[in-house]
């Protein structure tokens, strides 16, 4: 055995240094190598269609049946361009929706779809999407849907991006909490401000409010603005979910994301225009 | 003995890597995962022909968790490879093919790696609550654990894929 110990130690040089790489180089390589899943996807989609085909080969259709297979095919047809539309058409109500909070004319919204919606770790929650720095995307973008604050650029490849999502450990952001009523407007500059940050688990923290500061179970967590970070004001962040006032100043107010990020199939990623 | 060829479990590893990056989440038992790359990496680490080829086997695992990962690329595949380490120098004096060992190895390898890995996010990328990162590691052990037996049969039986003659 001693013998053989010699050989492990090459291949933990070797983690090592790969550990020291700067994540712009690592990342880009593993995000490349996700693309190679695209078709992964694409097969499990269309491995329904070859079952059929195949039970249809087991058990073919009676010479009756093909004016009614016919039938069905352009009914396939007609269900699948009404997919595609309502497809865009949703597309397009995202980008609306978003348009109206992220209103500055610098920006442009860039669809992204989700090539994969799930990070290996269970301690990290990250999602890939199809744009990469060849379509101008660059790490610290933000991703939304809708009006909702989806997470941001984390890296970037060239042809593929991971997007830290809100409820990553290694996500901040200041926000304010907004009651479901108010008797009177209040602006979000005269709101006291605190920190948004994931935990790693389904919900995130609103940290660092004032204990005197009124917050509502069910109250909109929004993002305030931030122009270092190009975070426009608005955006929603969640819903308050619990909050734990012990003897610290500062209570611990619980958020639940109202969009699942395992859900979706696209973002809208905000992007500097040229 | 059960043998295996390495690249034709490293094409059982392409599954089990689109399975953690696709559908893991939606069979979580307390937001702990089924980990069926690192059970891959006991397996190779207990059965392997050579010791040498265990650490490889296990460490390419650990590069294919890496790849699906935020997390630094050659972590897991550290992790992986100080796990087939310490189950090489083990596995003379345990009874590998019993499933309650397949069992024990697994929940501590998961429960061990899981809990290097919040430690290493706590530290450089963000605060995790201690009992949220105690039940995934816990969950994510039990349920790799109970998998575990089953995986480890299944891959001991496909003679005809692992280990053609």
């Amino acid at each position: 055995m001693s013998k053989n110990s010699g050989a492990v130690w090459p291949f933990a040089v070797a983690s090592v240094a790969l550990m020291i790489v700067p994540s712009g180089c690592s990342q880009r390589a593993r995000l490349t190598v996700l693309l190679g899943f695209v078709p992964v996807r694409a097969f499990a989609s269309s491995t329904h269609g070859w079952a059929q085909r195949g039970w249809e080969k087991v058990r073919p259709p009676r010479p009756s049946d093909e004016a009614q297979r016919q039938l069905e095919f352009f009914r396939s047809q007609v269900v699948a361009l009404h997919a595609t539309n309502g497809e865009l058409a949703a597309k397009l109500d995202a980008a609306t929706a978003a348009r109206a909070v992220a209103s500055d004319p610098d920006y442009e919204l860039l669809p992204a779809d989700v090539v994969v919606g799930l990070d290996s770790s269970p301690f990290r929650h990250t999602l890939v999407v199809s744009r990469g720095t060849r379509h101008g995307v660059r790490p610290g973008m933000l991703a939304l849907y809708h009006t909702h604050l989806v997470g941001r650029v984390l890296e970037a490849g060239p042809w593929t991006s991971r997007i830290q999502l809100t409820t990553d450990p290694g996500f901040k952001a200041g926000a304010v909490s907004v009651p479901r009523t108010s008797d009177a407007p209040l602006a979000y500059s005269r709101r006291d401000i605190g920190v948004f940050e994931g935990t790693g688990g389904r919900t995130a923290i609103l940290k660092w409010l004032a204990a005197e500061i009124p917050i509502e179970d069910g109250a909109y967590v929004v993002t305030t603005e931030d122009p270092e970070n190009r975070v426009p004001k608005g955006l929603i962040l969640g819903r308050v979910a619990g909050i734990e006032r012990g003897r610290s100043a500062y209570p611990r107010v619980g958020v639940t994301p109202i969009v699942d990020a395992q859900g979706i199939v696209f973002v809208l990623l905000l992007k500097p225009k040229p | 003995m059960k043998r295996f060829l390495t690249t034709r479990l490293l094409f059982v590893a392409i599954v089990a890597t689109a399975f953690e990056i696709s559908i893991a989440d939606r069979i979580a038992l307390l937001g702990g995962r089924l980990e069926p790359l690192l059970i891959l990496a006991v397996y190779a680490a207990l059965f392997a022909a050579r010791p040498s080829q265990g650490w490889a086997t296990a460490w390419i695992l650990g590069l294919a968790k890496d790849c699906g990962s935020a997390l630094p690329l050659g972590f897991h595949a550290l992790l992986f490879l100080a796990l087939a380490w310490t189950l090489l120098l083990l596995r003379h004096v345990v009874f590998r093919e019993h499933p309650l060992t397949q069992c024990a190895v697994v929940f501590g390898g998961v429960l061990a790696i899981d809990l290097v890995a919040a430690l290493f996010v706590c530290v450089f990328v963000g605060g995790i609550p201690f009992w949220l990162l105690a039940g995934k590691a816990l969950a994510g052990a039990t349920m790799s654990a109970v998998l575990a037996p089953v995986l480890l049969w299944g891959l001991g039986r496909w003679k005809s894929f692992l280990r053609p003659a």
